[in-house]
């Protein structure tokens, strides 16, 4: 391989105290490029399906990009990968920071870890070598704590770790996995995952180089990314998200019908209003801003520590709330309490919980609570009403700490529904796992993406809905003949992510990620090259649900998020997803049968480096 | 006539304020008042068609006319987050 990759990748075996290091093929490299894409490669040959995903025989993968650690701008970014405990299916959540260049720059292309130590531990990697430690004395603690206990521990005050909270301890399934303090590779209970090895934290010190084949190609992009962040047609929304984080534009989602309000029951003009969106805006988070945050190699730096020292929650130094959590805890509770918002945003930092599903499931238990399926009683005297700040936070730490009711709500609103044996008819997920903030009636697009990307409910997977959600004409309602675009930004999305750059390089320019994988690599990284990436990476994740029994039919999308039926007043009356055409013209583009979403046997053979999948899915 | 406009995002940043009170001839459409705005407000998002227009609480397109009183919302959608 002439540059991108370690070339090794780290195998942990928590049960037998094992550990191994093997090389990652040159082929499976160019074939399913990085993060997810040899995650699911790998995952797949290692795990059986059936397993429990929370028991021994599960798999865990932390695995980077070729363009971490080679100085491309953007590229600080890894994946997460597993089987998620709350779909039974194919996982995959990314983080930014520093975790995943650090990882590579200490010679490992990815860490699979399998088995369950019998004690708390933790894996400690410094330059191609790594050992399994005890974390008696970690177990417990914090995310931030955990990080500068490993920090005092080893010396290493640069050290890098991804870890997990209580909340991952507990094996709550909406636990995440924080690194570098506050990015959280955050959906479908990785978090979990990593709890259930008695894994605390993988902790990572790497001084080497990273192999880049065209030194003087990928400058050139570098130039490129950064006049295109300076002069192009996004500078303003740069610029906006340099100073303001996701945040910026908080308000203007609420009020447009982009992001869902009143658990995707109410109207956000209407129900939130001007006053109340304007409130939770990070710009008017902006006087407690402390200082700027950049993951690894980022011009743009969109995080920001802020300081709050004054109000109902004193939190000190803590971390700038993102957009989805602005609306999870906000307009989806119709929370316009901006403290409340930071406090919950810490919470779930601190403990190591999503706080997309986290927030939505407070909104599904207020709703249950103000239909009377759930009672004070229940909730410990919590007044789950809509809007009510402290209650908001008393059930999210209550969550965070599993105490009361927050015992089975830390398992997700859809399991907990099913735990409490009532409020389904409330719930807004697919294959069990929360929506994240983007609404489908204002841009149709997203619910393709949530229902059929093999990671379900994720905001981050590409297709339509970005493209229609900058338009604001009608005709994004028009679902026929959407398969040959809906591929082409999903294609975007998938060839980016896998390459371990952040998505915000779009703003950049579009077709930045070939470009720098094209002179990190030195791989001829055309079109063709990203049209077969991405359906191999597509179909290898597509292949693990399969495996799983998974159908087409088993992801609906709820009811709300499409419209059915309409709502009747403000921007989105009216307003209907025509999700079986979404659905049924991107299948035909990923050449995936309707009824059984088995990928056709040609389409497969002709991708290459998928004739296990053949074998099994045709036998 | 006058009409009142909100603005959002990098928007706001871009006017320096969040509201605006714009004069414009009777009868006036969304897309003249976009024009109008883009003369003072040196943003795309008045010109590239990625904002999303209501007025009065109701969505609004180019062609949408506006009436003395009314109250047009200007939210850029940005898209990520």
């Amino acid at each position: 391989m002439k540059g991108g990759y370690a070339g090794k990748m780290l195998f942990v075996d928590l049960s037998k105290g094992k550990i191994e290091t093997k090389e990652l093929a040159e082929e499976t490299a160019q074939r399913f490029v990085g993060t997810y894409g040899i995650g699911a490669r790998v995952l797949y040959d290692m795990m059986k399906p059936g397993v429990d995903p929370l028991g021994p025989e599960a798999a865990l993968g932390f695995v980077t990009g070729p363009l971490n650690g080679t100085g491309a701008l953007f590229g600080g970014r890894y994946a997460v990968v597993c089987k998620s405990p709350v779909t039974g299916g194919w996982n995959d959540a990314n983080a930014g920071g520093h975790f995943g260049p650090e990882l590579k720059k200490a010679g490992f292309d990815a860490v699979f870890v399998s088995g369950a130590a019998d004690r708390p531990v933790y894996l400690y990697i410094e330059d191609g070598e790594a050992e399994i430690r005890d974390a008696a004395d970690l177990w417990g603690k914090m995310s931030v704590e955990t990080l500068e206990a490993l920090i005092e521990e080893t010396g290493e005050k640069n050290l890098r770790a991804a870890v997990i909270g209580p909340a991952g301890e507990k094996q709550s399934l909406m636990a995440c996995i924080i690194n570098d303090r506050h990015r959280a590779a955050g959906r479908g209970g990785a978090g979990a995952v990593m709890g259930s090895k008695n894994l605390k934290a993988v902790a990572v010190k790497g001084t080497g180089e990273v192999p880049v084949a065209d030194p003087e190609k990928l400058k050139e992009a570098n130039r490129m990314a950064t006049d295109g962040m300076k002069n192009g047609s996004n500078a303003e929304t740069v610029k906006g998200y340099s100073n303001y984080g996701t945040g910026m534009g908080t308000s203007g989602y609420a009020l447009s019908g982009d992001s869902p309000v009143k658990n995707w029951g109410g109207v956000g003009v209407l129900d939130f209003g001007e006053e109340s969106a304007r409130k939770i805006d990070s710009i008017a988070l902006d006087k407690y801003k402390k200082k700027k945050y950049a993951c690894a190699s980022c011009a743009l730096g969109c995080g920001a520590y802020l300081e709050v020292n004054e109000g109902e929650w004193p939190l000190g130094v803590t971390f700038r709330p993102e957009y989805e959590t602005a609306a999870a805890f906000g307009t989806m509770c119709l929370n316009d309490n901006a403290a409340s918002i930071m406090k919950c945003n810490h919470i779930c930092n601190e403990y190591g919980l999503d706080t997309i599903s986290t927030g939505a499931t407070v909104a599904w238990a207020t709703e249950c609570y103000e239909n009377g399926l759930i009672s004070k009683e229940e909730t410990g005297g919590i007044e789950l009403t809509w809007g009510n700040a402290e209650a908001i936070v008393e059930i999210t730490q209550a969550i965070a700490g599993r105490t009361g009711l927050g015992e089975v709500l830390a398992l997700g609103s859809a399991r907990a529904a099913e735990k409490l044996g009532k409020g389904a008819e409330y719930l807004q997920t697919v294959k069990g796992i929360e929506l994240p903030m983007h609404d489908p009636r204002f841009a149709p697009g997203y619910t393709r993406t949530y229902q059929f990307d093999p990671s379900p409910a994720r905001h981050v997977k590409g297709g339509l809905g970005g493209l229609q959600a900058r338009d604001p004409g009608p005709a994004k309602y028009d679902s026929n003949d959407t398969g040959a675009m809906d591929m082409m930004m999903t294609g975007i999305y998938e060839v980016l992510q896998a390459s371990g750059i952040c998505l915000f390089s779009l703003f950049a320019q579009l077709d930045l990620a070939p470009r720098m994988l094209e002179a990190v690599t030195g791989l001829n990284c055309d079109s063709e090259f990203q049209a077969s990436a991405t359906k191999r990476i597509m179909n290898m994740r597509h292949a693990f649900n399969l495996r799983e029994g998974q159908k087409p039919a088993d992801f609906v999308a709820p009811k709300r998020s499409v419209g059915d039926p309409p709502q009747e007043e403000g921007p989105l009356a009216g307003c209907k997803v025509d999700h079986e055409s979404l659905k049924r013209n991107f299948f035909a583009a990923m050449e995936w049968d309707e009824e059984t979403g088995k990928p056709s046997r040609e389409s497969l053979e002709a991708l290459g480096g998928l004739d296990d999948v053949v074998q099994d899915l045709y036998g | 006539m006058e009409v009142t406009v909100k603005l959002f995002a990098h928007l706001r940043n871009m006017a320096g304020t969040d509201q605006l009170r714009v004069d414009l001839d009777q009868g006036a459409t969304v897309a003249e008042l976009l024009d109008h705005l883009s003369k003072t407000i040196d943003s795309p998002a008045l010109t590239d068609n990625s904002t999303s227009v209501m007025v009065d609480h109701e969505n609004a397109v180019p062609e949408t006319t506006l009436k003395d009183g009314d109250e047009v919302l200007l939210l850029p959608i940005i898209g990520g987050g």
